[in-house]
């Protein structure tokens, strides 16, 4: 078999060069937020960006995942927004208590503590525990969020969302108080389920040094007083600070896209309003 | 055992390297064939090792009827293919059938009297598949027209049990056609059982297939998916009228894909061991007729049906409306046959309805006096062929919502929903990832209709050959950079 006249040598040599050609531009590319054509590839791209050295996190659904980690925790080494379109905050918190280096700070959003596995979670959970999943995030070219169609679709949007100014002098920022709550309330049966699920992952983060903070972000009501209730145990439990963004920012003019998440400039002005409050409490 | 996971990679490799190994020291078909049917086991039952005891059952079945059929002649040579036949039917009607036919026909206290639940009752991955190829095998041991089973026929007579049992094994268990087919003749694989060496396999035809299949499987039908995974359970109410066409364009080209990607890996893996499986797919789209739509999807399932059903109800040898009823019995059943639910029936009936309708329409034609067709330009011809092809790609496309939904009542819903609904287009998302990954597949049918229209020309080989194989390394990178999640392919179910 002459080697130099096979399809088969010439069709795995192109494919390696097309490769390499795409890591060299991958590598070019500036690092931006992940704006993906479908929540589950959204989702897989956010939980593969995890790994040793995450320093940062926002976690929990498509709610706090409008937010701009960049913005809300400013400052900090390595930020990721773990929030998960159509899925729990209780897998990116799996994969986050599963690096060996725990991370310093995850600010968990309390709206929807309630929904512990909503559409996407259990296809979700099985992609990202797949060896490809694991071997494709070690290669830039290889990766979720540097998929060829996720960055046609990234330069898209971008072509037709345009560019948002999100810089604000800190004197117009409000704060929202950090507290942890002194007594834990009485919860229903059902809901007494659905705190050990959050207090048996949360407990052992936070017992390897991560701190964890509960954030609730103006959601249009969406969060329940079942959610409410959850989050104000866990903060007694587990002396969990809790900032309720609403309390400062519910008079304010916030859009919603859908009637329940953010806009692009509602979202950056709540981001910056977080960084306030968590540089307040000393946790930035 | 999925085709794109590393499992089926761990025992494809050393497989694959046993089998060349043995070839070139042994010289042994025997050795090869043994070594193929034990991997082809173990790939059945990876995680469900008792499928392999079903498959044995079916194996050792088939090859004592075969043994049998051999030794007589006449009438008790049918009876005893009838019985044969009867009986792989059985294990079929348990297995698949058993929950539907208990429910649609038995009163519920008969169901609580039955010794084992029907619906407990596992449906065991590929048994449609390898069911029908026993079926071919003791039809044609029979008919005697194929010289592929001359051998295997030989061997039996002379008490070769042991050779002929596994020749026989080898193409029931085959691994890359077993759980999805193509459904292969027997006389077509028995033929090429024998000594493979490295040096004439074609590498070319294997990394065409391969990787052609994997691509319309891993990148086209696994992101199609995300799309047209909403239809089993939205709100119809929710999406405006655009969104719900062209959910259902994704989920007719993530159905090509998924099922023609399959029968491409399968033919190339088929390939990489030295045998040549049948094609299954010929640009099904391009039809302009329902058809011709059934000679170019599934093609080998339309030859069984044909070979093997309508024809030995008579085919169209009888009265024009025996022959509507052979085609309505023969589609329904077609369609029963791709799953356990009625809707599957009342979806190969509508396409038996449309094929009934079309050969009226033929008929009715070939009475009249020829002359029109004859003075149209080249121009008004191809405008016909686009619009008819067109006409026909819709058709099939809203029969896949009984496939894709065998809740009638939520077909009836879409189909409401796509009436009263807005025009307009609520998710670029959704747009965005049906335009960009149907692409390829009207991309494939386009560039088979160039070639088809440049028939006879030089230039037909560069659309044939030359542009399919440009494309190999780019389908191998976006393989590699942007497959979906994986899943399992459609057709598994069957």
């Amino acid at each position: 078999m002459n080697l130099f006249r096979s399809q088969t040598v010439w069709v795995l040599a192109a494919s390696i060069v097309l490769l390499l050609l795409w890591q060299l531009h991958v590598a070019a590319r500036p690092a931006s937020a992940l704006v993906a054509e479908s929540n589950q590839i959204a989702g897989l791209g956010k939980l593969q960006k995890i790994r040793e050295g995450t320093t940062h996190a926002l976690v929990g659904t498509s709610i706090i995942a409008k937010l701009n980690a960049a913005q809300a925790l400013n400052s900090a080494p390595i930020a990721l927004n773990l929030g998960l379109d159509g899925a729990s905050g209780l897998l990116a918190l799996e994969h986050l208590a599963a690096l060996e280096q725990p991370p310093q700070l995850v600010v968990l959003e309390a709206n929807l503590l309630t929904r512990l596995a909503p559409g996407n979670t259990a296809s979700l959970r099985e992609t990202a525990s797949s060896w490809w999943f694991r071997t494709s995030a070690k290669l830039s070219a290889l990766q979720i969020s540097n998929r060829p169609s996720t960055v046609i679709y990234s330069w898209l949007k971008a072509l037709k969302d345009g560019t948002h100014s999100t810089t604000e002098s800190s004197d117009t920022v409000p704060l929202a108080n950090a507290t942890a709550a002194s007594r834990s309330p009485s919860l229903t049966a059902q809901e007494a389920d659905i705190y050990a699920i959050w207090h048996s992952i949360l407990a052992p983060i936070r017992e390897r040094g991560t701190r964890v903070v509960l954030v609730t972000i103006p959601d249009n009501g969406a969060s329940t007083d079942t959610d409410a209730r959850l989050a104000h145990a866990l903060s007694a439990e587990l002396t969990l600070l809790h900032i309720d963004l609403r309390t400062v920012l519910d008079h304010e003019d916030l859009r919603y896209s859908d009637g329940t998440h953010l806009t692009v400039p509602s979202a950056a002005r709540v981001s910056h309003v977080l960084h306030r409050s968590l540089s307040a409490a000393g946790l930035l | 055992m999925l085709f794109n996971s590393w499992a089926f990679v761990v025992l494809l490799l050393p497989v694959a390297l046993l089998f060349f190994l043995a070839g070139r020291y042994t010289r042994s078909w025997q050795l090869q064939s043994a070594l193929l049917c034990l991997a082809s086991f173990v790939f059945y039952g990876h995680g469900q090792a008792q499928l392999v005891l079903l498959l044995l059952f079916s194996l050792t079945m088939n090859i004592g009827f075969a043994a049998l059929l051999v030794r007589h002649t006449g009438r008790r040579q049918r009876a005893l293919v009838g019985m044969g036949v009867a009986a792989n039917l059985s294990l079929l009607a348990v297995f698949k059938y058993g929950a539907l036919l208990a429910e649609s026909f038995l009163p519920i206290s008969w169901q609580q009297a039955l010794p084992v639940d029907p619906t407990s009752i596992p449906l065991p991955i590929g048994i449609s598949f390898y069911t029908f190829q026993a079926i071919t095998l003791l039809v044609d041991i029979c008919r005697r027209e194929d010289p592929g089973l001359d051998t295997v026929r030989d061997m039996l007579l002379r008490g070769q049990w042991a050779q002929a049992a596994l020749k026989i094994a080898l193409y029931i268990a085959f691994f890359p056609q077993l759980v999805a087919g193509p459904i292969v003749r027997a006389g077509q694989f028995l033929g090429q059982i024998g000594h493979k060496v490295f040096a004439d396999i074609d590498f070319n035809r294997v990394t065409t297939y391969l990787v052609t299949g994997f691509f319309l499987k891993m990148v086209v039908a696994d992101n199609l998916k995300e799309v047209t995974g909403l239809l089993g359970t939205v709100d119809f109410a929710t999406m405006a009228k655009l969104d719900l066409i062209l959910t259902l364009y994704a989920y007719s080209f993530q159905i090509f894909a998924d099922f023609a990607g399959y029968s491409a890996i399968a033919i190339g893996l088929g390939a990489l061991f030295g045998y040549t499986l049948p094609t299954n797919f010929n640009s099904p789209y391009l039809a302009q007729s329902i058809t011709e739509f059934w000679r170019r999807w599934h093609i080998t399932l339309s030859a069984f049906l044909k070979n093997y059903l309508y024809i030995p109800l008579g085919g169209n040898r009888a009265s024009a409306y025996r022959t509507y009823l052979n085609l309505m019995i023969v589609m329904a059943l077609g369609g029963l046959w791709h799953g356990a639910a009625w809707s599957y029936a009342i979806w190969g009936g509508a396409h038996g309805l449309l094929l009934v309708i079309e050969r009226f329409m033929r008929n009715r034609r070939a009475q009249q006096p020829d002359g029109a067709s004859s003075s149209q330009s080249p121009a008004f011809k191809l405008l016909n062929s686009l619009v008819r092809i067109l006409i026909t790609f819709h058709l099939v496309s809203l029969l896949w919502l009984l496939f894709l939904m065998p809740d009638f009542s939520r077909v009836l819903a879409y189909l409401h929903a796509v009436w009263h609904q807005p025009v307009g287009l609520n998710s670029l998302q959704n747009a965005y990832i049906v335009c960009l990954f149907s692409l390829p597949v009207v991309l494939l049918h386009a560039n088979a209709f160039l070639a088809h229209r440049l028939a006879g020309s030089p230039r037909q080989a560069f659309f044939l050959r030359t542009l399919p194989a440009l494309t190999l390394p780019l389908q191998l990178f976006l393989i590699l950079t942007n497959s979906g999640s994986s899943g399992a392919f459609i057709y598994f179910q069957f």
